[in-house]
């Protein structure tokens, strides 16, 4: 019973240990491609139409990716706003944390 | 096990073969491409872009293209054609579970491009016959609803009150959905896992109408989406602290004179709340994150003796969402709450507990969430969810030793009373799949499974292993007995619908069948057993053709969840009940009766499962482009009650003179003719019951609760800086079966006859005849604060006055209670609140940082909500509180004080 509660605390931490790591990498991963969206099966498409009939169709073009703007981008976390967010986000996970071993009130009987 | 497999299989075979989707948890962008004389234009390059990116499709040989399974949110789509101007509608808000029919003109030639900004406009689903009742996001986001209670966001909807929705029961009939999570108690019906407020996405509140995916309730359906990560990185930081100096009291002297009680009142003395979020791209494109993180904690001095009240959660949130293709997603998100209380009452009420007289709580969950969807070209879209949870509640008394009540005295003293523990857990599979097709019309087919395996486990015991009943400080008797319950819910659901449209006509035709078993894990024996077919039948018609004017009409069936409560009583795990004779200054107990568990309860063959007959009709009205006024006429009929009566029985009626200052004139009761130690129940649909009387005639009752309503809702959504929802609610719910907690279910009602013969008929205890609700949002300009108010006026809670007819009187194993006038033939006063939200707004490029302050109960009202209906009283601290005098109010007024960063 009591290997559950331990389970219970070693998994909080581990969930926030996760979080931790998920949050601090996102500069460095998020990429910023600008590719647009691919569209696949779309020159097909346009050639069944076509064959349908009625419209002349030729560079029928899918839309520019949308602009970039500097929460879309890694470089916002290079910033010293962005630094700010991610300090405010660590203090507060770590304070629940913190929360989640010291406020808890004792199982018994588990 | 292995069954559960198959069935498993099954699932995925039915649904791969046929065509589904479970909860719906996303909503569709469907349009046509015409050129201005109204031509189709085939080959379109159709660009949708939201917050994961951008889609492409082309337009078929109608002109016609379909974006499925989006997610809530803002989208825009953008037409391009080779030879004609381009056209993009932007700012289309999708709603979960609706499509947004986005008709696109493109004229010709020229390079110049038409954007068509339709920001907030009112759109009518001119498909479903389902009503919408969502909390959008900008209403989530400005209101100032409860942020401590987000699981009972139902109850800003209108027509729903007390968590009792159109005439449904508090407890047990509405559907709590948490991302596709089923959230409520296996046990009992009632919310298990809380969740902070700043995770909501969009509400959706549903129940009128509700197409065959939606089950397991016959109150409502709450589906609660969490938001989700994007290309942009999105963060949120918000603080929010009250505390006793921001408090009111309002509890006037006269009241606090006689209900020693309400004396002392309750007051917030610190409430600490913050989140922290943030959520962005891992991939770009292709892996999105989000995280919340919570901590409430908040310290209360509760009404009555009792000084401390405390509640510490740490809820921690994360969701990943790969976008593995352009049409497969998949999502993996989980929830884990520290759930801890101090200061809960056991035994001993409220009003009369000391802080030794109160338990402990300690209630972890975790909660998980995979799903994956695939959309199959334009017409076909593919969903499969792994859900669940796991945790428990332990109560443990401060004082473990054994509560004693005085009943010549009325105090309490001792401990607390009880120790309990409470396990749960959920596993539920949901398969589904969607599939749009033209055949004589166009058909939007849906089919799906849902397996669910749920388990409870509770465990009861005095402290002590009793509790005394004294009398005049000496000792008088004991009674004790404990439990340990282990129940298994077992479900298997299968539902197909389609939304047939045929011009203006859209026909929607569904059928839902639910298998609900219940076993004892101990035993491995099936206790319950039942399998429901539910029709779902309804027609909409646009009326304008243009989706400004559309008119339903719906009839369906609607069947509760599984609940354990049902059949929970016929388990083993049950003790003995014994009651001892108790002398020698509470040193001697010597054996007076054991009344034994073992087969007490059995469960009668062939149960049907409690059902709701739902009838309603409803008009649609669009008022220009950000107004929308909406008319429901609904009519509901609840079947299938489940409850105990006992076997055997013969009742001998007799009269009865109810004490002064009672006035009214002798009650006919009845008494138990053929007593013995021990009586036997049967746990039976309980809709025709037939009494035995003592001299050969029987008494038989047939029961009902109808529910009548029409709900007027006038919706504007946000433009020029203001934003509205006025509703207005007449309705009646009466019957001789109560709406209120799990009284169809599981309740003693009917028992004896007591409980069911004497003026059972009446209106509902929610019944709340008229209802009024008012949000509404204005942004002052220049200043650029913004003034948000809730307001309600609802009739208050019917009640009737009672009296308690000993055990002695009514020759029966406890007392029982009867109501002395029809049942709601009182009426509490209307229950009038208003909330104020100010919010200064600053704005720094892509920052919001706003600083806010809530008033609750502006006017201070000291308004009851309950009251003492026994005409003999009650006490309270060792004093009488008379008749009629209130034990309840609503809460003071209080502020609360708040800061948010986001963007």
């Amino acid at each position: 019973m009591k290997h559950q509660f331990r389970s219970w605390r070693l998994a909080v931490r581990v969930f926030a240990l996760a979080l931790v790591l998920v949050a601090i990498p996102l500069p460095g991963l998020a990429e910023e491609t600008n590719k647009p969206a691919p569209t696949p099966g779309l020159k097909a498409s346009i050639a069944r139409a076509a064959v349908s009939g009625g419209v002349t169709l030729e560079h029928a073009k899918p839309s520019a990716a949308p602009v970039e703007t500097q929460v879309g981008s890694k470089s916002f976390f290079k910033k010293p706003i962005g630094m700010v967010v991610l300090a405010v986000m660590a203090a507060g996970t770590g304070y629940a944390v913190y929360s989640a071993n010291h406020d808890r009130i004792a199982p018994t009987g588990r | 096990m292995k069954r559960a497999i198959i069935l498993a299989l099954l699932a995925v075979v039915v649904t791969w073969a046929g065509t589904a989707g479970a909860q719906t948890l996303t909503g569709t962008i469907a349009g046509k491409v015409t050129d201005e004389q109204g031509g189709v234009l085939p080959g379109v390059a159709v660009t949708l872009t939201g917050k994961m990116g951008a889609k492409t499709q082309v337009t078929d040989a109608k002109g016609e293209f379909r974006f499925l399974a989006l997610d809530p949110g803002t989208y825009s789509v953008k037409a391009e054609l080779q030879g004609f101007r381009a056209k993009e509608r932007a700012d289309l808000d999708v709603a979960t579970g609706r499509t947004v029919d986005v008709p696109l003109a493109l004229g010709v030639g020229g390079v110049a491009e038409t954007v068509d900004v339709v920001a907030n406009a009112v759109m009518i689903d001119t498909t479903t016959t389902a009503t919408d009742n969502n909390l959008s996001p900008d209403l989530l986001a400005s209101m100032p609803l409860s942020h401590t209670q987000a699981y009972e966001l139902l109850n800003y909807s209108p027509g729903i009150n007390g968590s009792s929705a159109f005439g449904g029961a508090s407890d047990t009939a509405n559907s709590l959905m948490l991302d596709g999570v089923d959230t409520r108690d296996p046990s009992g019906g009632t919310p298990w896992m809380f969740f902070n407020y700043n995770l909501i996405d969009e509400v959706q509140v549903g129940g009128i109408g509700q197409p065959a995916e939606y089950g397991g309730f016959t109150g409502a359906v709450v589906n609660t989406i969490t938001k989700s990560g994007g290309n942009r990185f999105s963060f949120m930081s918000e603080m929010r602290y009250t505390g006793n100096s921001l408090a009111s009291d309002n509890t006037s002297a006269a009241l606090k004179a006689i209900n020693l009680g309400l004396a002392n009142p309750a007051v917030v003395k610190k409430m600490t709340d913050y989140t922290v979020q943030l959520g962005g791209p891992i991939v770009k494109n292709k892996l999105f994150f989000f995280a919340n993180i919570e901590r409430y904690s908040v310290r209360n001095d509760p009404t009555g003796p009792s000084t401390i009240h405390t509640e510490i959660s740490p809820r921690f949130n994360a969701k990943v969402t790969a976008q593995l293709t352009p049409s497969d997603v998949l999502i993996f998100s989980t929830q884990y709450d520290q759930y801890n209380q101090t200061g809960r009452t056991g035994f001993v009420p409220a009003q009369n507990a000391t802080d030794s007289q109160t338990r402990t709580e300690d209630a972890p969950d975790w909660m998980w969430n995979a799903q994956y969807r695939k959309v199959i070209g334009s017409s076909t879209f593919f969903e499969a969810k792994f859900t669940g949870y796991k945790g428990y509640y332990d109560l443990n008394p401060v004082d473990t030793t054994p509560s004693h009540w005085d009943g010549k005295l009325r105090t309490y003293s001792g401990g607390a009373g009880w120790i309990s523990k409470h396990d749960r857990g959920r596993n539920q599979l949901n398969v589904s799949m969607s599939k749009y097709a033209q055949a004589a019309g166009s058909h939007n087919f849906k089919f799906g499974v849902e397996i669910e395996r749920s388990t409870v486990r509770d465990r009861f015991s005095y402290a002590g292993g009793l509790y005394f009943y004294d009398w005049n400080g000496k000792p008088s008797s004991a009674l004790g007995y404990s439990y340990d319950v282990q129940g298994k819910n077992k479900r298997e659901s299968f539902y197909a619908q389609d939304q047939w449209k045929i011009g203006r006509m859209s026909a929607n035709f569904g059928v839902r069948a639910d298998r609900i078993g219940g076993e004892d894990t101990t035993d491995g024996k099936r206790y319950y057993s039942t399998f429901s077919v539910a029709p779902r039948l309804g027609i909409v018609f646009d009326v304008s053709g243009k989706g400004t004017s559309v008119v339903r009409g719906f009839y369906g069936q609607l069947y509760d969840g599984a609940v354990n409560n049902i059949w929970y009583r016929a388990e083993p795990g049950m003790s003995d009940e014994t009651i001892w004779d108790v002398s020698n200054n509470w040193k001697t107990l010597t054996v007076n009766t054991i009344i034994p568990a073992v087969n007490k309860y059995t469960m009668a063959p062939d149960l049907k499962h409690p059902r709701t007959d739902e009838f309603s009709v409803s008009w649609d009205q669009q008022l220009g482009r950000n107004m929308k006024f909406s008319a429901t006429g609904i009519f509901r009929s609840a079947k299938n009650f489940i409850n105990s009566a006992m076997i055997g029985g013969i009742w001998s009626p007799a009269s009865y003179t109810v004490p002064s200052p009672w006035t009214g004139p002798p009650i006919t009761y009845y008494k138990w003719a053929n007593k013995t130690s021990s009586p036997k129940y049967l746990i039976q649909n309980v809709d025709t019951v037939t009494y035995q009387m003592a001299d050969g005639s029987t008494i038989t009752t047939d029961q009902s609760r109808n529910y009548k309503g029409l709900m007027l809702v006038l919706t504007r959504s946000r433009k020029d800086r203001w934003q509205a929802q006025v509703s207005y609610v007449l309705s009646k719910t009466e019957g001789n079966v109560s709406n209120s907690g799990s009284s169809g279910i599981s309740s003693s009602q009917f028992d004896t006859p007591n409980g069911i013969l004497i003026n059972a008929f009446g209106d509902s205890g929610y019944d709340r005849r008229h209802e009024i609700k008012v949000m509404a949002g204005y942004q002052i300009p220049v200043v650029e604060v913004e003034l948000d108010a809730y307001f309600q006026a609802v009739s208050g809670y019917n009640y009737a006055p009672t009296a308690t007819l000993s055990k002695g009187t009514i020759n029966y194993t406890g007392s029982t209670s009867v109501l002395l006038e029809p049942r709601g033939s009182r009426v509490l006063p209307f229950d009038k609140e208003l909330t104020l939200r100010a919010e200064k707004v600053f704005k720094v490029g892509i920052h919001r940082v706003g600083i806010y302050a809530d008033i609750a109960n502006v006017f201070n009202s000291g308004i009851e909500t309950a009251v003492v209906t026994n005409v003999a009283g009650s006490s309270v601290l060792g004093k009488l509180v008379p008749f009629e005098t209130a034990t309840a109010l609503i809460p003071a007024r209080q502020a609360t004080l708040g800061v948010r960063w986001s963007f």
